[in-house]
């Protein structure tokens, strides 16, 4: 064996029997931890392909033993689930778009430009990112119905979610921590050189970007997928349902079958999403700090 | 977005000024970025919690002040037993999110570390659950426990001659069974960060540990755990802070029920503001909420300087 321990056991513990016998415990005990993290899931997807007959037999069989693609696309046909997913995509897509843009140039101006009182603005974002959206949410409703200033009801329209989305604290911080990575000397170069602040931003940071453009899209379209509050109280007309909306909404009317594959419908874009792109995801996770 | 800025190059005006008038300009271009982003804080954000702190002291006709009334609200609600029994739940989940979600994490994290065997699988599939939106987590779980002959768990049980419980809708058994499934959701991103905090433990440090005669228990004790207790108190009062927030898990799942049991304060001042139309009293839940969350916040920044100082 290579030696590719860099835990608390060494390679030479290793070579004990009692060590050894602790490593396969320990090894057994993560492999229950994983089996609990994933059994749900693999419920949910194998029992909602059982025909009707066996998913209502008594007793239920746990292990299934019929699977049918065709139940998915029965129920995909006949709750008309490619509205609810183009809704969410719709509102994902305007999100990330909004969500990047905006998050990401706050995260550059408190990084790197530090105009006057932006310490105030940083400290306002910061207390905010512990405060959920829902704590203020009578007179956030108000400002939905009433849009201040221009007075116009938002309900049923996507602008207030896709505002919600342009203003996440976590993002900011995650942007943040990025740009401070990139040495301001490299900015006082370009500047020397005679480029304005938004060729500069457009020319040196964006191609630098990059990769944390892209943690924040990862993070983004997750976070407008998954969105419950705000488009629940938002989309009132059911053709604008999003799909954990329409989840939500039916949730106490359909029978258990036809429920366990529109959960699937639900989690499986995100699961392939986080196969794919799992290096993304933790990096997001770690506050950002992703190296080019 | 266009470049705008005219080049300075060729201009030969006094250098301070020049300077000068480039701090302005920078300045200037600055609030121009930030300001998409100030724009959605400010009608979402800060505007909400600063009128609802201002609604919070006055009666309301519709979302409109009618008249002041100082401490009413607040009055109103403290006279109110509802909301100390969601309070008090919050005690309770608490009491049940705090062994399981903050010491689950660092016992995986310890483990999943040692291993040579599949350790990239293995991390793959812990994160899995929190990329799973919320309320499909919860509406899962709820199926799960199902309280009828037919729910998996009571399935289950039977199979091994067990009698069935009532799960959700048992008041004794709601919110840890609730804390469960808000567990199995959060617990993987907790350990990913733990993980990547033990990736900083020296090994030469275990090397010498382990000559110096120091069992693996000794070792976890002496070594791993001091080095991860700063990250460790930054995550609990994160937990806490999480408690105070729980809103869409509840409702879900039970709705708050059964007969209140598993109400939380959010899901109480959600029914002040949307099925009862008091959004005065509303605004005074949320501001008590909001500083219990501030004091909570305060703390957490405290222990992260603390943490960065001491990396430094």
């Amino acid at each position: 064996m290579k030696n590719n321990r860099n835990g608390i056991i060494t390679e030479i513990d290793y070579k004990t029997k009692k060590i050894k016998c602790l490593y396969w415990v320990l090894f057994a005990f993560v492999a229950i931890a994983c089996f609990i993290s994933i059994a749900p899931l693999l419920w949910v997807i194998v029992s909602a392909g059982k025909d009707l007959q066996e998913f209502y037999s008594v007793p239920p069989t746990i292990i299934p033993k019929s699977f049918h693609i065709s139940r998915f696309a029965e129920i995909w046909k006949q709750y008309n689930f490619k509205r609810y997913y183009i809704n969410t995509l719709i509102i994902a897509g305007g999100s990330i778009f909004v969500s990047v843009f905006s998050n990401g140039l706050a995260g550059y101006v408190i990084s790197k430009l530090k105009p006057k009182g932006i310490g105030i603005i940083f400290g306002l974002i910061l207390i905010t990112m512990m405060i959920p959206t829902s704590v203020a949410m009578a007179t956030t409703y108000k400002n939905i119905i009433d849009f201040p200033i221009l007075h116009v009801n938002l309900i049923n329209n996507i602008i207030p979610i896709l505002m919600m989305a342009g203003a996440n604290s976590f993002l900011i911080i995650v942007f943040k921590s990025f740009f401070d990575g990139i040495h301001d000397s490299y900015l006082e170069a370009a500047r020397l050189d005679g480029c304005g602040e938004l060729k500069l931003f457009l020319t040196v940071i964006v191609p630098l970007s990059k990769p944390i453009i892209f943690t924040g899209i990862i993070l983004s379209l997750t976070h407008a997928w998954g969105d419950f509050f705000w488009p629940f109280m938002i989309l009132r007309k059911q053709e604008l349902y999003t799909i954990i909306v329409q989840i939500y909404s039916i949730q106490d009317t359909m029978p258990t079958d036809t429920m366990l594959i529109m959960l699937t419908f639900a989690v499986l874009p995100l699961i392939i999403l986080y196969l794919c792109f799992q290096k993304y995801f933790m990096q997001g996770l770690a506050g950002g700090g992703v190296k080019g | 977005m266009r470049d705008m800025t005219t080049n300075p190059v060729g201009n030969k005006p006094k250098r301070i000024l020049k300077s000068a008038g480039k701090s302005i300009r920078k300045d200037y271009i600055a609030y121009l970025m930030i300001a998409p982003a100030i724009i959605c804080y400010l009608v979402y954000l800060w505007q909400p919690i600063f009128s609802g702190i201002m609604l919070s002291f006055y009666k309301t006709q519709g979302f409109e002040k009618a008249s002041f009334v100082g401490m009413k609200n607040y009055i109103t609600i403290l006279k109110d037993p509802l909301f100390y029994k969601a309070l008090g739940n919050s005690a309770k989940y608490t009491l049940w999110s705090l062994p399981i979600e903050s010491i689950m994490p660092i016992v995986l994290a310890v483990f999943i570390n040692e291993i040579v065997h599949g350790k990239k699988l293995f991390t793959t599939i812990v994160y899995l659950p929190c990329m799973i939106p919320g309320i499909v987590a919860s509406v899962m779980w709820k199926i799960m426990f199902d309280p009828s002959d037919a729910g998996l768990f009571n399935t289950i049980i039977e199979r091994f001659g067990g009698t069935p419980l009532a799960w959700l809708q048992d008041p004794r058994l709601t919110i840890m069974l609730i804390v469960i499934s808000i567990a199995w959701a959060g617990i993987g991103s907790k350990t990913i960060l733990y993980i990547a905090n033990l990736q900083s433990v020296s090994t030469d440090l275990y090397e010498a540990a382990s000559l110096d005669g120091a069992g693996f228990w000794s070792r976890v004790r002496h070594i791993t755990l001091p080095h991860m207790s700063g990250l460790m108190k930054m995550l609990i009062v994160m937990q806490i802070i999480g408690v105070f927030k729980i809103f869409q898990q509840p409702l879900t799942m039970t709705g708050g029920g059964p007969n209140n049991e598993s109400i939380t304060l959010m899901i109480y001042a959600y029914q002040k503001a949307f099925e009862y139309f008091r959004i005065d009293e509303s605004a005074a839940v949320s501001v008590m909420v909001m500083t219990i969350l501030i004091i909570f916040t305060v703390i957490y920044f405290n222990i992260t300087k603390a943490k960065e100082n001491n990396n430094q």
